[in-house]
């Protein structure tokens, strides 16, 4: 009979074992760790002394398949990744396509690409702030998040014709234009949920137990936050304004007026507070484009075979952080390369500073923090 | 953290701002659909399972040029088919939708030139027997038949789906 | 009516031994039969009440609108595999179960169900509920060592530190009642509060029942005390490795306790089932239901509290209040006269 292997840590262990520390695995099935993601925890009865991220569960060869497979047949395999964010995912890659073609979006195509990357943002926001209140313990704010994340799949439905994994951009454009009635049901439903805002915040934001559990809770400076390569809400909670939609603008962003909500600790609760900021960053943002978004044809000269040279890297500010998509073309209508640089996977690395001397239940609060979506970190 | 009395007295009075919220949304109406005793509505271009179209005398539209099957990115549409001698036109013999593989993303609607293809508002496809999950050209044009929306040109109109059933709460 | 037995019994010519015996039989039966009846009523109202908190229906399928749910969760559970985990201490691991629910029943010796109606109104009545809600913390540390399991270890662990800290603060001002009422016995208790609300102890005690109802809810393991049993951290803390009959007589015993800890608030604060109008049984419901509907409400809304916050809570804020009302209390009997 084969010998079976033993794992390096288990090794490690049993050579120094240390005395009062605990090896507990917070293992890929478990109610809060956001999917199929393993933490192998050294513990000290509640207190973290030690932690290693163990991925790979999740691993679907998206990278593999997509050197197989003509640019826009790709395109429903990038809503896969990160399966809460699809449409900033198929951004950076339609944008990666269109650098290498040398495509031109048009005017009304962009402005339908903000939108719907916007109401994206605010779905996955809305996800995130469910799950962050469920892992904390307040179930209902779970249900009501997911009430007016039905209002947006009703939306997107409409436009789109599914509710979460929508295959709607496309190199050069959109698939189809805005159905008649599209601002009028956005506009309602930005109402509805800027009411809804305020019973959050009621609900959770000032909650005195939640507070406690948040604040000075998986705290990174912004040198650290910077040297790992955070991006998105978790290095603006640091203090650091850094936004791709400002630093580095694409598409039409450089039209719209809004703001980047910024922390000040670094904590978990700073990033909670970025992010529900967010929310109605996106919603002026919406609304903007709505006002000013002109008529015109949503999908530009694409060339009938379509022929990938050279090789382009394109990021979005993904709800997540800095999605990238490095495309390598070989003269054929198939990628060469299609790497994804995910914004979870590089966070993943900030678990161990910002989790180590915290308790057991901190680490629940921190995973939630990051927003980990483990689709995106595998792949 | 909880070692003062300014945090407890605080817990206490955020604890009853918070239940005042769920006391009120517990007499609200729910926003539950019985599902399925009531049914939903699908709109118009929902991407449920593709069917075959068929024109006003009920035979197919697809000539069978393959299209969908090499615009599919997960190769779930196996086709055959052979030249009839009289019309010179290539009929349609073996059209199999593995729906177990299919991703539901519309790739084959929009590469069909010809409009035989649309995405339908069939969702409940679940079954026991796996085999039956493989719609042959038979299932798929029955389902094509029951359409109770116009079918138009879908390129001009974009409109890249047919419903097979109203009603049903929105 | 025990009276009525009594001259019953006495007519076959049974002694006053065998009447106690058949008496103690007759109330065990009917303490475990309203027990069994409320589980089943409380299972289907938490789920009940959480739906409608969150704008959704709750069960509905089975039966009518849902109602006989519990009955579908009982056969569920009846039907699982009874599973112990290998290297588990299986003496022990089946045990926990028992003692815990064990703990809960002792507690409802004392509670009256109306002026007079009590299984067996100790005259050390309150003295009797401090000591028997300790049992618990030996069947939940139980069950978290005999699972051979981390986290059930962890969250038996937690829970111990939990039950044990919050035991202070609940006996504490369960003494403010005492002192208030003059007597242990519940009885006493009830009695004191009769003619009207401005005899109930709630008036002058609200801090007292601050300090008892937070104290409480920690005592019984609900939210947002509930970190042993946290589902998002622990898996299911000391309940991973129950399963199907098990896991329900934990289940039913923690239900038991609320009801149990619902009456006592009833009881303590409130005037116990006393009132116009209704029987005292009567009252005794809605009293208690009243209070099991705003444990529920709690656990819906609130966010856990963290373990070290817990303890924070339980020793720099909630014994210091709990003497206070003790000094206040006593302040309020001398002055009474």
């Amino acid at each position: 009979m084969a010998e079976t292997a033993v794992s390096g840590e288990v090794k490690q262990q049993a050579a120094q074992p240390a005395e009062r520390e605990l090896f507990l695995n917070m293992g890929p099935q478990h109610p809060s760790t956001h999917g199929v993601l393993r933490l192998k925890l050294r513990v000290d009865g509640e207190r973290v002394l030690g932690l290693e991220p163990d991925i790979g569960y999740l691993h679907r060869c998206f990278e593999k398949i997509a050197e197989r497979r003509q640019v826009t047949m790709v395109i429903p395999y990038t809503d896969r990744t990160d399966y809460l964010a699809a449409i900033t995912s198929e951004w950076a890659y339609v944008m990666a396509a269109e650098k290498l073609m040398g495509v031109e979006v048009p005017e009304r195509a962009e402005y339908i690409r903000v939108i719907v990357g916007e109401m994206q943002r605010l779905a996955s926001h809305l996800l995130w702030f469910g799950t962050f209140a469920l892992d904390l313990g307040a179930t209902t704010a779970f249900l009501y998040a997911f009430r007016e994340r039905e209002s947006l799949f009703d939306i997107f439905q409409k436009l789109t014709g599914a509710r979460m994994l929508y295959n709607y951009l496309r190199v050069g454009g959109v698939r189809n234009d805005l159905y008649d009635g599209f601002a009028d049901d956005l506009l309602r439903f930005l109402d509805v949920l800027e009411d809804k805002l305020r019973e959050y915040n009621n609900l959770l934001t000032g909650n005195r137990i939640f507070e406690t559990r948040t604040k000075g809770v998986g705290v990174i400076t912004a040198e650290q936050a910077i040297a790992y390569g955070a991006s998105g809400p978790v290095l603006r909670g640091s203090g650091v304004p850094y936004d791709l939609r400002k630093v580095d603008p694409y598409s039409v962003y450089d039209r719209f007026e809004f703001g980047v909500p910024v922390g000040e600790h670094g904590d978990v609760y700073s990033r909670y507070v970025v992010r529900m900021q967010e929310f109605y960053e996106s919603i002026k943002i919406i609304r903007q484009a709505l006002r000013d978004i002109p008529d015109g044809p949503w999908l530009g000269d694409v060339p009938r075979r379509m022929k990938l040279n050279g090789d382009a890297y394109a990021r979005v500010e993904s709800p997540r952080g800095e999605v990238g998509v490095y495309l390598v073309g070989d003269g054929t209508d198939q990628p060469y390369r299609c790497h994804y640089r995910s914004p979870c996977f590089v966070h993943l690395q900030l678990l161990e500073p910002m989790g180590v001397g915290h308790l057991i239940a901190d680490m629940v609060a921190i995973i939630g923090s990051i927003d980990i979506v483990m689709g995106e970190v595998d792949r | 953290m909880f070692r003062s009395l300014r945090d407890f007295f605080g817990m206490v009075k955020t604890a009853l701002i918070g239940m005042g919220i769920t006391i009120r949304n517990m007499f609200s109406p729910t926003v539950t659909i019985n599902y399925p005793d009531e049914q939903l509505d699908m709109p118009l271009g929902f991407r449920g399972i593709p069917v075959l179209l068929s024109d006003e005398e009920g035979n197919l539209k697809c000539v069978s040029c393959e299209l969908c099957a090499k615009a599919c990115p997960v190769n779930c549409i196996e086709i055959q088919s052979h030249r009839d001698n009289k019309t010179r036109r290539k009929v349609l013999d073996v059209y199999n939708l593995d729906s177990t593989w299919c991703m539901y993303c519309g790739l084959c609607v929009e590469a069909c030139p010809f409009d035989a293809l649309a995405m339908s508002d069939q969702f409940e496809l679940a079954s026991y027997d796996l085999p039956s999950l493989v719609y042959t050209r038979d299932q798929l044009a029955e389902i094509g038949r029951r359409a109770i929306t116009p079918v138009v040109n879908i390129r001009e109109e974009q409109n890249f789906g047919v419903k097979t059933r109203g009603g049903g709460r929105r | 009516m025990s009276d009525w037995l009594w001259g019953l019994f006495q007519s076959w010519g049974w002694s006053q031994s065998t009447f106690n015996v058949v008496m103690g039989l007759i109330k065990g039966v009917l303490v475990t039969g309203f027990l069994a009846v409320n589980a089943l009523i409380l299972v289907l109202m938490e789920r009940k009440v959480a739906g409608r908190m969150q704008r959704r229906p709750g069960p509905m399928r089975t039966g009518p609108r849902g109602l006989l749910q519990t009955f579908a969760d009982a056969i569920k559970l009846l039907t699982k595999e009874d599973v112990v985990p290998s290297g588990a201490d299986v003496a022990v691991f089946v045990l926990a179960p028992m003692v815990f629910f064990a703990a809960a029943t002792a507690l409802w010796v004392v509670i009256p169900f109306g002026p007079q109606t009590i299984v067996q109104d100790l005259n050390i009545g309150l003295i009797y509920i401090s000591a028997v809600t300790g049992l618990s913390v030996l069947a939940i540390l139980m069950a978290g060592w005999s699972s051979n399991n981390k986290w059930s270890l962890l969250g038996a662990m937690r829970s111990a530190a939990q039950l044990v800290s919050y035991e202070i603060p609940l006996v504490l001002s369960i003494v403010a009642i005492g002192m208030m009422a003059g007597s242990l016995r519940l009885g006493d208790i009830v009695a004191a509060q009769q003619g009207g609300i401005a005899n109930w102890f709630i008036f002058p005690q609200i801090l007292g029942f601050l300090v008892f109802f937070t104290s409480g809810l920690a005592e019984i393991n609900r939210a947002p005390f509930d970190l042993p049993e946290a589902e998002s951290e622990l898996v299911a803390g000391y309940n991973t490795e129950y399963s199907g009959m098990r896991w329900a007589i934990f289940f039913l015993a923690e239900y038991a306790n609320l009801v149990a800890f619902s009456a006592l608030a009833a009881t303590f604060f409130f005037g116990g089932p006393t009132g116009p109008f209704f029987p005292p049984f009567v009252w005794f419901l809605i009293k208690t239901y009243f209070f099991i509907f705003v444990a529920m409400w709690i656990r819906w809304t609130l966010p856990r509290i963290r373990v070290d916050h817990l303890m924070n809570l339980g020793w720099y804020v909630l014994i210091p209040l709990a003497l206070i009302n003790l000094g206040w209390t006593g302040l309020y009997v001398v002055l009474r006269g």
